[in-house]
């Protein structure tokens, strides 16, 4: 790619920078900076973009593009679940875990897991769970950006992974940019443009769907089946299941994700948010897989499937228009990346330094130690990546199946099931997380013999595992009574009205429980 | 017996508080009970961190909880001296500095989380006073159904239930 992808690309960066300085001096004089830190929101729409722009990493443009090239249709039962994902998760656990969340008093999802299930176990295993898996997902966000620079500039992978390391490591430390909603709004807009466009360019390029599919079925029918391609996955219902769990409840085990259901002050601000999600998912979502089924007539033969949206985009496009849509992709990897590293960083501190090393460990030392987390897991993450480089797909369904397996029981039960102790908990987060390892490494076979996904496998140990350990340990280990109080207030309806509900400020359950106690 | 604390100036009357749960609590009739003051202490931070090029002011406001010790960011708002009955003053379960060491992990945390920088920014307490809030307990009554209690926050008008 020429002179002008790069001009465009770095003529984005700038635009983005200029969006947060214009952002930062607008609002110098309304003290925006006590906005930032302080209680006031943007707009319902901005807000959700933003969310949006976070949790659309480089999966989207490499791996969802990569299914869809190597197994065709069958890659849409993936973007079936993670369309009303976002729903489905506020449905379940939004208001009931954020009302619990607010009484416990807990700032992170692990220090949440542990309020709800008390126990130093319960914290050391949820975030180096934490810490462990998502390495992975941030490792698939600098073999994305690597792939997407090594595109760009002409350059070696290794030389392109060493830069967008550093990028993103450095980006991550010196804080991005000036105003984080602006930028994120400006880099979704950017993301949406940029796949309209390809979509667009794909479908003009062969005719439409319907050419399209006579074209696939002319090359390979298979390509065309639900089963995928050469029928590979005929009648395993346990491995559809899978697919379609992993973005439609694997995302309840994000803690990422959680800390976002935790912050929202109020249920129909989530259900604002939800419905903007779905929106987006509609198109978002479906998109890429569909772009790398067309890709695969359009630049057929490619040797790393990853890159099917890149060719279809250089092959397709005039040079501005890809450096919009690389912009787009390395909007996608950076607004990402820093959020995990982040995420990651503070569970590091906080959750394990100062919780288990160091209590009296200043803010200033906590910064340093999440800075050497995030500097080794760059460099962990640069010496996997270059030496046999896994792919950008099979990272993120691997990430999310464990970590789904993992949490999802745990977070659900933590506010649906007064009978969840502590012992059900952490033997469901250690059984889920290993089973959906063993699966997906296919240890022993079992993968092949019970052909299950991963995820699917997984839940139901983890399921298994913090019903029946609970029951089991519930006159060893009972649930404290504080937090069955605290649980009854959470499914607390009666014959209140729903808006009276949807309205309530979370923000101020404490309040409201401290004076409930004090009256 | 009556005495002075500073509050959060009141901006939400008791007949305001009484509509505002009123208009979302259908065929139920929400009238106010009474008044009640809840403790918190109150920071100002002033600070600066590096963000690309530039240094970055900052001013962050944090309010802490004194009964859950809980601490939130907040931004700055205006006090009014209250006379009010002791009995309606709620009493706080921790003291000053345990929420200073609160209201400095919150700032840092909301630092870090919101402008997603792992920058490491310099903070300076240069303001703090305790203060209370004042909350309207609104009761709502049904002929047929169980009452139930909300309380409204008499400074911003967001509402929980009791």
């Amino acid at each position: 790619m020429g002179p002008t992808v790069i001009a465009f690309l770095v003529l984005y960066f700038a635009v983005v920078v200029a969006i947060g300085y214009w952002a930062m001096r607008k609002g110098a004089g309304k003290n925006l900076e006590g906005y930032l830190l302080g209680g006031r929101k943007v707009g319902p729409l901005v807000t959700a973009m933003t969310l949006q722009a976070t949790s659309m990493s480089g999966y989207m443009f490499l791996g969802a593009g990569s299914a869809g090239y190597g197994t065709g249709y069958w890659s849409l039962w993936y973007a079936s679940g993670d369309i009303g994902g976002g729903v489905v998760n506020l449905s379940i656990i939004g208001r009931r875990m954020r009302k619990l969340s607010k009484i416990l008093g807990s700032l992170t999802s692990v220090e949440y897991l542990e309020h709800r299930y008390p126990g130093a176990a319960t914290r050391l295993i949820a975030a180096t769970l934490t810490i462990f898996f998502l390495f992975f997902y941030i490792l698939a966000q600098f073999i994305a950006g690597a792939k997407g620079m090594a595109k760009v500039t002409g350059l070696g992978y290794e030389w392109s992974l060493l830069i967008a390391v550093a990028i993103i490591l450095l980006y991550t430390y010196m804080g991005g940019y000036f105003a984080v909603a602006w930028t994120d709004f400006f880099q979704s807009i950017v993301m949406i443009i940029g796949m309209i466009w390809i979509f667009g360019a794909c479908l003009h390029y062969l005719g439409g769907f319907t050419a399209a599919n006579h074209a696939l079925a002319a090359l390979d029918p298979t390509y065309l089946s639900v089963w995928g391609k050469g029928l590979l996955n005929k009648g395993q219902w346990g491995e559809v299941a899978g697919a379609v769990l992993v973005f439609s409840v694997g995302y309840m085990g994000w803690p990422h994700v959680v800390t976002r259901h935790m912050a929202m002050t109020r249920p129909s601000t989530a259900r604002l948010a939800g419905f903007y999600a779905t929106l987006w998912n509609l198109f978002f979502v479906t998109s890429p897989y569909i772009i790398g089924i067309m890709a695969i007539l359009i630049v057929p033969g490619l040797k790393d499937p990853e890159m099917a949206i890149f060719a279809a985009a250089g092959k397709l496009l005039p040079a501005a228009a890809v450096g919009i849509v690389m912009a787009a992709i390395m909007a996608a990897i950076m607004s990402t990346a820093d959020s995990i590293l982040l995420q990651v960083g503070s569970v590091a501190s906080r959750d394990l330094y100062q919780r288990f090393f160091r209590r009296r460990a200043s803010e200033r030392e906590m910064v340093w130690v999440a800075r050497l987390l995030v500097l080794g897991i760059g460099v962990a993450g640069y010496l996997v990546s270059v030496s046999e480089p896994p792919g950008v797909f099979t990272i993120v369904i691997f990430t999310t199946s464990v970590l789904g397996s993992a949490f999802l029981p745990a977070y659900v039960c933590a506010v649906w099931w007064r009978k969840a102790n502590t012992p059900g908990a952490v033997a469901s987060m250690v059984g889920g997380a290993a089973t959906a390892i063993v699966w997906q490494l296919d240890w022993l076979g079992l993968r092949t013999l019970t052909a299950l996904h991963p995820m699917f496998a997984g839940l139901i140990v983890s399921i298994l595992l913090i019903v029946v350990v609970s029951l089991c340990t519930a006159r060893v280990a009972p649930v404290p009574t504080h937090i069955r109080e605290a649980m009854d207030e959470t499914a607390r309806l009666g014959p209140i009205p729903k808006e009276m509900l949807r309205s309530a400020d979370a923000s101020l359950a404490p309040q409201a429980a401290a004076i409930r106690q004090s009256l | 017996m009556t005495h002075a604390v500073s509050a959060v100036r009141q901006s939400v009357a008791a007949d305001q508080a009484a509509a505002i749960v009123q208009a979302r609590c259908g065929e139920f009739t929400a009238s106010v009970r009474r008044r009640v003051y809840y403790p918190f202490h109150c920071f100002r931070f002033d600070g600066s961190a590096r963000v690309l090029l530039w240094r970055r002011r900052l001013i962050a406001w944090c309010m802490v909880d004194l009964i859950n010790a809980q601490a939130a960011t907040c931004d700055p708002f205006e006090r009014e001296q209250a006379d009010v009955d002791e009995r309606d003053v709620l009493r706080p379960t921790i003291d000053a500095g345990r929420a200073r060491g609160l209201a400095e992990a919150c700032i840092h945390h909301a630092f870090i989380h919101r402008t997603r920088s792992l920058a490491m920014p310099r903070f300076e307490l240069v303001e703090q006073h305790p203060v209370h809030v004042p909350f309207w307990i609104v009761v709502c009554t049904h002929p047929r159904h169980d009452a139930f209690e909300a309380v409204v926050n008499a400074a911003t008008g967001g509402y929980q239930l009791l």
